[in-house]
């Protein structure tokens, strides 16, 4: 995890300069934005499953 | 060699490796979130090491209490508090902080309230602790009202850490940059998943995936935080090499 809030510079030196995601990528273009989206989907199955466990509304063994 | 021995083995091996690269960090930038990671990964390396302990050596009253309060209750929330720290730079930040802190000392006294209570002659060495620590522990109507506040931290845990790493995840890869930031996020939050559904298995009663999902989680948080925090410029690997001892 990193800070993704921070604002970058508008101009940097050559050293300072980021590496970028090539534009062409199937992987950064399609198949990340659908893993995110997934593994979105499972954080709140799980949330909802620990909050009915707390709840009463799912049997807790 | 049983998988109840080699898994936690393997779990607590990479977390050590884990643990002293993220407190060193900290030691060397004074930056709080390494500080909460730290702790936190070092909470559920502790409760790897019980497990390893009661498939070598048997019962512990002691180590059960590691087990429980660290591996079942706290870690998450701490790992994930570390990531709060870090996206976000506001005072009510503090204000959790302070919870977080005040909640874990809770819980610890919780914990102590129900030592006297365990049932450790229904105990079985060949059995992981996962899978039979509701027998040993009473239920909370006869006073093991710690097991309440695990939801508490794992969902506080969950929304902090995998919402954090999803979110940086997703912002570098809109902004197009730093790829290395993104697969490293990617893998932090499939980490934390994998370990959010195997106690999400346990306490429904499917005790026998949590040592396989500490495992897998380990080496994806570890695989994820060295990816995300590769130096992504020319400077920032000459700065990497120039804080390197030796």
């Amino acid at each position: 995890v990193s800070d993704p809030t921070e604002p970058a510079p508008p101009r940097r030196p050559p050293g300072r300069r980021e590496s970028r995601i090539p534009g062409d990528s199937w992987i950064y273009r399609r198949a990340l934005p659908v893993l995110l989206l997934l593994m979105g989907v499972v954080t709140i199955g799980l949330i909802l499953t620990a909050a009915g466990v707390l709840l009463g509304v799912i049997p807790w063994r | 060699m049983s998988l109840s021995l080699v898994l936690p083995g393997l779990s607590s091996a990479i977390m050590i490796v884990f643990v002293v690269s993220v407190l060193r960090r900290y030691f060397l930038r004074r930056k709080l979130h390494f500080l909460f990671w730290g702790v936190g990964l070092a909470m559920f390396g502790s409760a790897s090491l019980a497990e390893i302990w009661f498939a070598a050596l048997g019962w512990s009253a002691p180590l059960f209490f590691v087990w429980y309060l660290f591996g079942a209750a706290l870690n998450a929330g701490w790992i994930g508090h570390g990531t709060l720290l870090l996206l976000v730079r506001k005072r009510w930040v503090h204000v959790l902080t302070a919870l977080l802190v005040v909640g874990s000392l809770a819980a610890g006294g919780l914990m102590l309230q129900v030592m006297p209570k365990l049932e450790a002659s229904s105990f079985e060495r060949s059995v992981p602790i996962s899978e039979q620590y509701r027998e040993i522990m009473p239920p909370i109507s006869e006073g093991a009202t710690v097991r309440l506040t695990t939801p508490f931290f794992n969902i506080y845990g969950l929304v902090t850490l995998v919402g954090g790493a999803l979110l940086s995840a997703w912002l570098f890869l809109r902004k197009q940059v730093l790829p290395n930031r993104v697969i490293g996020n990617v893998l932090i939050a499939a980490g934390a998943l994998s370990i959010g559904l195997a106690s999400t298995a346990t306490r429904l009663g499917y005790g026998q995936y949590l040592y396989l999902g500490e495992l897998v989680a380990a080496v994806l948080m570890y695989v994820g935080f060295t990816a995300a925090a590769a130096p992504a410029t020319e400077a920032e690997r000459a700065e990497a090499l120039a804080t390197q001892p030796g």
